[in-house]
């Protein structure tokens, strides 16, 4: 079973964002903050790390940048700020696997992450 | 034997002098004649003689009114009869009559005396002044407009010393003549800043002209001023005098610091405007995620859900959709109205985008029973933002998608001339022909209701036409009230313009 660490601020989208992801076979972590991220992502291995960007102690980024140089974990941004195409050139050569803007829509936001860890 | 010889040498020396006398007279440029106390002219030299068009011997015997029309004559003899009564030379400039051309002479007329005192005749010397008269006149008219003005206009020496000033100077620096003349230049135009005043003065005294804003003192007062300022050179090249024009640009200068401070505050506002937009659409999409992803959740629970129960879910799920797009909407508006928008150009496949487009409508179309059908011919490459691109054709095909509710939807593209057209046609309701004209308008809607039945922002034609604009294109509807509406976009292929612009 593949490992999700999901870390969003809002509780209500990861609650809901838990249990779609969960429907789908997959096993998922929350991490509510920055500092709540980074201790999940020392004990446990996770196939992807999948970042809010505005987090009430650290920005999405700062968690990518910690974890990327560490670990071998896939890296995947959702968020309300939307990237142009050319950002999103730059996020992929950085190492980002994906960056999904909210709203999502379900079946696109399961599409995708299938696509970065897909069985 | 002696004194015979020496009356000969006198009476010789006597007639050389008259000789040399004569040839003077005669090749002195001046007209000169000689009149009796009747004024009758006794001679004249030959430059008179010529002037007049006659032999040197001519003249004796006759008076003006053989030469000058009746009025002029009288004037002359008039004049003259003045002078032998009065006994003194007159030095006057009059009009005199040359091939019937009107002149201005110069005369200098003096009375002739016998020995004993007795006055019996005139002397007359003239000369032409009509070029000098010319000249000064065409300086009249240099000299009103430089007095009349509105320019500050001084002059002065090449050391500095002032000698005049219009009147426009006196109300700019707020002086009077007597302040002024005489003066070295900085006492009546003081530059706020010496440094500048300095570099005006070396510049001129080069030679050249100096042109800038600078700042001069009125009284104490700053003003800011045009100034030209101009070396008077001869006809050697040697500077004989410094011009200095300065227009008052106080009004000016302060119109440009409102239209600045008007700037400033617009990019402020702006700057605000889109900030506001982006805090609220982000602050606004935080809650939506949640309510969008639980409506997943719910959908994900198998439940039977009643008649009632699902109604309401579709509603949510309806408006949720919605107020995304609303904002989606509204915050890409914002952008393009505020120019903060960048289009990422390259030559693009129409094809295999309708294509893309089609295959992500299908499932809505299908839906709805309609057939979504594409008729896509040869196309040449496209410079244009793919993005963009798919985000016109998403609009137009969902558009009509929506609108249509039996029978088929078209997609067809071709090459026609320099563009390629694009068209979508429905077998959809049609617009009023009444609505044609506000179609592309924001938040406009065919029909109120519309909104609640079909759903919709009423942004969406209206971005779709800003889009193709911004990439050079058109966009023309054409439609039947409740058979069906053709959208037709065209497209540059080679487009000069952006790509021009482009980096």
């Amino acid at each position: 079973m593949k490992n999700i660490l999901y870390v969003e601020d809002n509780e209500d989208t990861a609650d809901a964002v838990k249990i779609i992801l969960e429907n789908q076979g997959f096993r998922v972590d929350i991490g509510f903050c920055g500092k709540d991220a980074l201790t999940k992502a020392s004990q446990e291995k996770y196939d992807l790390i999948l970042l809010d960007i505005m987090l009430p102690d650290m920005s999405g980024w700062d968690i990518f940048e910690k974890l990327k140089k560490k670990d071998h974990f896939k890296f995947a941004f959702l968020s309300v700020i939307p990237v142009s195409i050319e950002r999103m050139r730059e996020l992929k050569k950085a190492g980002v696997a994906d960056y999904i803007t909210k709203p999502f829509e379900k079946e696109d936001l399961i599409k995708r992450i299938k696509k970065i860890i897909g069985e | 034997m002696k004194s015979r010889k020496f009356k000969q040498n006198l009476e010789d020396k006597s007639k050389e002098s008259e000789q040399n006398f004569k040839i003077l007279l005669e090749n002195l440029p001046q007209k000169i004649f000689l009149k009796d106390k009747n004024l009758v002219y006794i001679s004249c030299n030959k430059h008179y003689a010529d002037d007049l068009k006659i032999k040197l011997d001519e003249i004796k015997g006759k008076t003006d009114y053989k030469f000058y029309p009746k009025k002029l004559a009288e004037k002359y003899r008039k004049d003259d009869k003045k002078i032998m009564k009065a006994g003194k030379t007159v030095d006057i400039e009059e009009e005199y009559i040359k091939d019937g051309q009107k002149l201005f002479v110069h005369t200098v007329k003096t009375p002739i005396k016998d020995r004993k005192g007795k006055i019996i005749g005139v002397l007359g010397i003239f000369w032409d002044i009509t070029k000098q008269k010319k000249a000064e006149e065409k300086l009249l008219y240099f000299k009103k407009a430089v007095e009349e003005s509105s320019d500050a206009i001084g002059m002065s020496t090449p050391k500095g010393k002032h000698y005049y000033q219009n009147a426009a100077f006196d109300k700019l620096f707020k002086l009077s003549v007597t302040e002024v003349e005489g003066k070295k230049g900085p006492a009546a135009s003081v530059y706020a800043d010496e440094k500048v005043g300095r570099e005006v003065f070396k510049t001129i005294m080069g030679g050249n002209s100096w042109t800038g804003e600078v700042e001069m003192l009125a009284k104490g007062i700053k003003i800011p001023v045009l100034l030209r300022a101009y070396p008077i050179k001869d006809e050697k090249g040697e500077i004989i005098g410094l011009i200095g024009v300065h227009t008052n640009i106080t009004e000016r200068k302060k119109a440009e610091e409102i239209l600045k401070k008007t700037n400033e505050e617009l990019k402020k506002l702006d700057k605000i405007k889109s900030n506001f937009l982006n805090i609220v659409s982000h602050e606004m999409k935080t809650p939506l995620t949640a309510i969008n992803a639980h409506l997943g959740v719910l959908d994900d629970l198998k439940t039977n859900l009643n008649e009632q129960e699902l109604l309401s879910l579709g509603a949510i799920k309806r408006n949720n959709y919605l107020l995304k797009t609303l904002i989606d909407n509204i915050l890409e508006l914002s952008r393009i109205e505020s120019g903060n928008f960048e289009l990422n150009l390259s030559n693009i496949n129409l094809e295999r985008i309708i294509m893309e487009v089609k295959s992500n409508l299908e499932i809505l179309s299908e839906k709805k029973g309609l057939q979504l059908m594409i008729n896509v011919g040869k196309l040449p490459e496209v410079f244009a933002d793919e993005m963009r691109i798919r985000e016109i054709l998403n609009n137009l095909i969902s558009n009509s998608i929506k609108f249509t509710d039996k029978g088929w939807i078209k997609v067809g593209a071709e090459k026609k001339d320099n563009h390629v057209v694009i068209r979508v046609i429905d077998t959809g309701i049609g617009i009023p022909k009444n609505k044609m004209n506000n179609l592309f308008q924001k938040f406009y809607q065919v029909d109120s209701s519309i909104g609640r039945r079909y759903g919709g922002t009423g942004l969406g034609l209206a971005i779709t036409k800003q889009l193709i604009e911004l990439q050079g294109g058109k966009i023309n509807v054409k439609s039947v009230y409740g058979k069906g509406s053709t959208f037709s976009v065209l497209l540059p292929i080679n487009n000069h313009i952006l790509k021009g612009g482009a980096k």
